[in-house]
């Protein structure tokens, strides 16, 4: 197994939302709402699962493999305005990033201990990589964690550059688009 | 560096927020006079002690009240916007 | 190996056990030119030593020959160049096969130093002499030429690779800085107790400078098998900051280490004795002689004499005796009776034969034809602590080993705002007032005997772990040791001096002396005129006998002065470490490989790269420029703007919101409309502007500036937390583009790609359709701002890239061309637009940038609005107007000032030749006298020259809006 790789995973579907009765909206929609702020749902699937990170208190960030047809459900049922909800368009970079060395190389570019995460709570970690605001949604992987790290698709290009650079300069590896 | 515990992502690296001025009562801008209305917008009090701010996490957006103590640098306290009449 | 006449060499002995050096791998290396062989295991001095090397390096003024000192990574004396490399310190760096290693500060090489003369020239060199020399203007370049040439420790080389050198960060539990018996201890304590906990030394291994103690041994190896010890030897502290957060050093990279407590168990700092020629090759610490001998073997003589004031010297006068090496003679400067704390260790010591001395003092060393230590003239000491040179004895040796005092290493400490005090009885600075979650131990809290020290340690590290949230500890304090391990006054007066106090800087008694003399008599005074301390150990070896000079002159205690500053770092950093890896990250729209692909020629805006203009082969940038114009306004052009601020703003009340935020009236905005929105601060000054867009009842989209999107949409969610209205607002800035398409050609290229009907009666001017363009779901937003018909289209950042490609193949044979930042600004230049922060500055209302068309005074409330009241009953400062030159010639600048009547009347905000009107074309804040006065008027320029400009009314270009409004449209 690989210490350290890092994959692009652009091709995911994304939706956002936010508004005083989004999540119950959501949850109407039979989907799994988070608990507390800043924690995710996790919902296996023939998919891979699908990801529903809960962004403070009333703002949610869908994730899913695009083949799926959930998340092309919610955007469409968003996009009729229900009251309370309000669509929130996410057009982010993501990353996947695994390996047991995943920790060591988060220290060179992110001031957060994620060592120290207790992922039985699902956390959902905001915070400033080398400088641009990303959302890190770790999952416990086989034998490693996984952090799906996502950012303004603005900053994707130079950040996914730094990224790379740091990555092999740690021993991983940059795999590219997500097959 | 200074930690700074932001009441919804926890404690982070002073580098993570942004600072938003004092909280200031703004007074009624049809009651009052000119010369209330200028110290309003350009006097700050810069004497040490126990301040009240706006402070926003950058990554989440979050704003939030902290109180600084700027005489012994110490953060004193944070609270959600809601509680901002939370203790002193 | 050894040569026959007597004199200072050292030498190596054979193996024993414990020695840390393996002589299965020697090592060859050369020092000035020379080869010498080491052992794995070896620093660079202890091999130089071991092989007889004695002069290792000229000191850094008067240029004498310097050896081992401190042997402790305080030896500043010798830092040489190794491979290229400057400031490498001898005495701790590990030596390496087929080291290169050259002595710097020489001319001329390290034995026969020309530069050694300085040595005679002494009294022409007095405390603060680069003050005194530089005082002069007159002479100031010739001593500015001279210091270059003669000063200075090794050269930097301009060829140097760069390599990046990562920074990384640390976080645990507690931080215990140093590895002696009080750290060790601590850090099973805490571990004990359940903490992560990361423990560093500068040293090459856990056990500090105590010599081999079997209880500590054994707790050395408990922590190496702790599997919650993280244990970093020859990793230094360099710097303590804010929140337990401490910079690690190590010969990699720099650790920005967050810990949630810290312990520390930083030890104490031999200080030397001060006599003349204390700096011989030979002299040195003894504690220096004990690990060279215990931890390399390398003797540091054969007829040694101690100087001694306290029990650590008998102590150590045993453990060489111990290991074969004959110590002559005990110089004790205290009396029989002040030395009763070391009775047993004396009696042992003259059992051994040692002629021990006490209430004598060392008056000079003499050195030898070698130029090392060869003898010692002592003498009785007075009670004043003066030595009378008229009853002087010699004795000859090898080899002045010193064990006079300490000085607790409290640098670190005082850093994270630890407060010390002046302990009499220890004749020590010891930890007073610790901040919260930090703890100190060890012989830097005055504990100094190593049971003491080791209970001491384990007391700060239970209370350390229990700080971060482990366990529970008493604060049952370990008494203070009552022994005084260092004495008050180690220092001998003598008419010729040379009895140095600070190695690096050269300084001796008498400098110090006459600049007290001089006034400078606060230790923070001394210390910058005489430069004590500010040298490369930072004043470890020397500011606390400094202190007790001033305190002698000054006639008061060392604790009524107090410690001076200690900033980082706490030992020399390479720059590349704090450098790190140097981050740049840059934003980038989601059309940049579309503009690179047809060539984008980059400006930064902000942290935005954005093309400037796109080259083309057989033009210039001028001529690629007004192309780009001529494209606008005879046929079409397309921009990005997505770097424009995208928000939304949803809920009940996102109108009220959006009222109160912008000074226009928005709340009677119909749906499907659009309009200019003002955003003021509460001062009144203009802070951003932009177009609302009505999307909904409750739904609004607004642009901001480029520069202001962050900053705006911050404030904006800081007054939505503040005001708690029913609304939320969402970001899009980078998950949406926009590009605006626009000239008279626009809606016929358009109409075919989308869905809705473009005509001027289904979507006038103003106006926002949601529609598909090119099969993509978008926003077109009917806009003015380049003075031609023009739709600015929004759509989900994935989608740019498809639309950017359908819109240039659709006018690709009707004239379209991609146009920059820079035609853009040429474009809305000429229909008057002002730019927030170019023509606006931090003072700027809209009444003097003729913008209260866009301000609804009479709402109930915008921010800004009570200022606005005021300043409207003021009147005006200044008033932005167009401004246009004739002349041909060299233009003025933005900036540049208008003058009338030989008074500043104004300065030129924007400025360039329009070839559209075929003139010079501008915008410029002046005093509103001339604003009214529309006259002629002149501009200094570039080089003084005065050019005639005009005011005159704007928009420049189509005054009646009827091309962007396409009234005209054929």
């Amino acid at each position: 197994m690989n210490q350290l790789t890092l994959q692009l995973m652009n091709e995911r579907a994304r939706v956002g939302c936010k508004g005083p009765r989004a999540a119950e909206w959501l949850s109407g929609q039979g989907l799994a709402i988070p608990a507390g702020p800043n924690s995710y749902s996790f919902a296996p699937d023939a998919y891979g699962g699908l990801v529903l990170a809960r962004l403070g208190s009333s703002e949610f960030f869908l994730e899913h493999d695009a083949a799926g047809d959930t998340l092309r459900r919610v955007a469409a049922g968003i996009a009729t305005w229900p009251p309370g909800v309000y669509p929130v368009l996410r057009e982010d970079c993501g990353w996947l990033l695994s390996g047991v060395a995943a920790e060591a190389m988060l220290a060179e570019v992110c001031s957060v201990d994620f060592a120290a995460l207790d992922l039985s709570a699902r956390p959902v970690i905001m915070t400033l990589m080398v400088g641009v605001a990303v959302l890190i949604v770790p999952l416990s992987g086989a034998s490693d964690r996984q952090y799906r790290i996502w950012c303004d698709p603005t900053y994707g290009s130079s950040l996914g550059e730094t990224l790379q650079r740091v990555i092999v300069e740690c021993g991983g590896a940059y795999l590219g688009v997500t097959a | 560096m200074k930690l700074m515990v932001c009441p919804l992502n926890g404690p982070r690296a002073i580098t993570e927020f942004a600072y938003g001025g004092a909280v200031r009562p703004m007074p009624d801008p049809d009651s009052c006079s000119d010369a209330e209305w200028s110290d309003y917008v350009f006097n700050r009090a810069g004497s040490p002690g126990i301040k009240r701010e706006w402070w926003c996490h950058i990554a989440s957006g979050y704003w939030f009240i902290a109180e600084r103590d700027t005489a012994r640098d110490i953060v004193v306290g944070t609270f959600p916007p809601g509680a901002r009449d939370a203790p002193a | 190996m050894a040569p026959s006449r007597l004199g200072h060499v050292m030498r190596r002995l054979d193996p024993h056990p414990g020695e840390w050096i393996d002589r299965s791998l020697p090592l060859g290396f050369t020092f000035e030119g020379r080869e010498y062989h080491g052992f794995s295991g070896d620093t660079i001095s202890s091999a130089l030593a071991a092989e007889g090397v004695t002069y290792l390096a000229r000191s850094f003024k008067y240029h004498r020959p310097r050896s081992i000192l401190s042997f402790a990574n305080h030896d500043s004396n010798v830092l040489l160049c190794v491979d290229g490399v400057p400031n490498v310190r001898g005495d701790v760096t590990p030596l390496i096969a087929g080291m290169r290693i050259e002595a710097v500060n020489t001319h001329g090489g390290l034995a026969l130093d020309k530069a050694r003369i300085l040595d005679y020239l002494g009294r022409f060199l007095p405390v603060g002499f680069y003050y005194k020399a530089f005082h002069s203007r007159r002479y100031f370049a010739y001593w500015e030429r001279l210091f270059r040439r003669m000063t200075g420790l090794g050269q930097v080389s301009l060829h140097a690779v760069r390599r990046a050198t990562p920074k990384r960060y640390g976080f645990c539990d507690v931080l215990v800085i140093g590895a002696g018996p009080s750290g060790v201890a601590a850090a099973l304590a805490a571990a004990r107790a359940g903490a992560s906990v990361t423990l560093v030394d500068e040293g090459m291994r856990c056990g500090g400078s105590a010599v081999s103690h079997a209880p500590l041994q054994k707790l050395i190896d408990e922590v190496y098998q702790s599997a919650s010890i993280s244990v970093r030897p020859q990793t230094e502290a360099s710097g303590c900051y804010a929140d337990h957060w401490v910079a690690l050093v190590d010969r990699v990279r720099l650790t920005k280490m967050r810990a949630k407590a810290v312990v520390f168990a930083t030890g104490v700092i031999e200080q030397p004795a001060v006599f003349r020629n204390n700096d011989l090759p030979g002299v040195m610490l003894a504690t220096a002689a004990l690990a060279l001998l215990s931890r390399h073997r390398v003797s540091p003589g054969r007829r040694i004499v101690m100087i001694a004031a306290n029990l650590e010297a008998y102590e150590a006068c045993l453990a060489l005796s111990a290991q074969g090496i004959r110590v002559e003679a005990i110089i004790d400067l205290r009396s029989q009776q002040e030395a009763l704390d070391a009775d047993a260790e004396m009696q042992n010591c003259a059992a051994l034969g040692m002629e021990i001395l006490h209430s004598h003092a060392p008056y000079r060393a003499i050195a030898g034809p070698d130029g090392a230590v060869c003898g010692l003239d002592y003498g009785p000491l007075d009670p004043n602590l003066r030595v009378d040179s008229r009853k002087l004895r010699r004795i000859s040796c090898d080899a002045l080993l010193m064990s006079v005092g300490w000085a607790a290493a409290a640098q670190l400490l005082q850093q994270c705002g630890g407060k010390t005090r002046f302990c009499d009885s220890l004749q020590q600075f010891i930890p007073d007032e610790l901040p919260t979650g930090t703890f100190a131990a060890g012989r830097m809290n005055g504990v100094y005997e190593i049971a003491a020290r080791i209970a001491d340690g384990e007391r700060a590290g239970a209370l350390a772990a229990a700080h971060a949230g482990h366990g529970r500890a008493g604060d049952a304090p370990v008494p203070r040791s009552t022994r005084r391990p260092s004495h008050r006054f180690p220092i001998i007066d003598h008419p010729a001096a040379r009895n140095f106090v600070d190695f690096d800087e050269d300084l001796q008694v008498k400098d110090l002396e006459n600049a007290i003399q001089e006034g400078f008599d606060s230790s923070e005074l001394l210390k910058r005129y005489s430069t004590v301390g500010m040298g490369p150990s930072q004043g470890k070896h020397s500011h606390m006998n400094a202190l007790r000079i001033l305190a002698r002159a000054r006639g008061i205690s060392p604790g009524e002065l107090g410690l001076t500053t200690a900033r980082p770092m706490y030992h020399p950093v390479p720059m590349k470490y704090l450098a790190g890896r140097s981050f740049h990250i840059e934003r980038r729209t989601p059309l940049d490989s579309d503009h690179a692909a047809i060539g984008a020629v980059w400006m930064p805006a902000g942290n935005w790269r954005r093309p400037e203009y796109y080259a083309r082969t057989g033009e210039n940038r001028e001529q690629s420029v007004a192309a780009e114009v001529r494209a606008v306004r005879n046929a079409v052009g397309l921009i990005d703007v997505g770097t424009l601020g995208k928000i939304e703003v949803y809920g009940a009340q996102a109108g009220i919101f959006l009222d109160r935020v912008y000074a226009g009236r928005l709340a009677d905005l119909r749906v499907g409309m659009t309009r200019y929105g003002l955003m003021l601060d509460e001062s009144g000054v203009i802070v951003d502007d932009g177009v609302v867009a009505r999307l909904g009842q409750e739904a609004f989209y607004f642009t901001t500036t480029t520069g202001g999107s962050a900053t705006v949409f911050r404030e904006l969610l800081r007054l939505n937390a503040q005001w708690g209205l029913d609304c939320a607002l969402v970001n899009v800035t980078g998950h949406r583009a926009a590009v605006n398409f626009a000239g008279p050609l626009s809606r016929d290229i358009l109409q075919p790609l989308c869905n809705v009907d473009l005509s001027e009666a289904a979507f006038p001017y103003l106006a926002l359709r949601e529609a598909c363009v090119a099969g993509i779901a978008a926003r077109l937003l009917r806009v003015g701002f380049v003075g031609e018909l023009g739709y600015e289209i929004h759509v989900p950042a994935g989608r740019a890239h498809e639309l950017w490609q359908a819109l240039m193949e659709a006018g690709r044979t009707l004239g379209l061309r991609a146009f920059g930042v820079e035609a853009q600004r040429v474009l809305r230049l000429e229909k008057g637009h002002l730019i927030v922060g170019q023509d606006t500055d931090g003072l700027t209302d809209p009444i003097e940038a003729n913008a209260m068309w866009a301000v609804g005074m009479k709402k109930p409330f915008f921010i800004g609005q009570r200022s606005l009241k005021i300043l409207a009953a003021r009147g005006p400062r200044q008033l932005l107007v167009g401004i246009e030159i004739s002349a041909a010639g060299r233009l003025p600048r933005e900036c540049h000032l208008l003058i009338r009547d030989g008074e500043i009347a104004g300065r030129v905000t924007s400025i360039l030749r329009s070839q559209t009107l075929g003139k010079a074309i501008g915008l410029a804040m002046v005093v509103p006298e001339l604003a009214a006065s529309a006259g002629e008027l002149a501009i200094r320029g570039e080089g003084g020259e005065m050019i005639a400009a005009k005011i005159v009314p704007t928009p420049f270009y189509d005054p009646q809006l009827l091309r962007q409004k396409a009234v005209t449209a054929a």
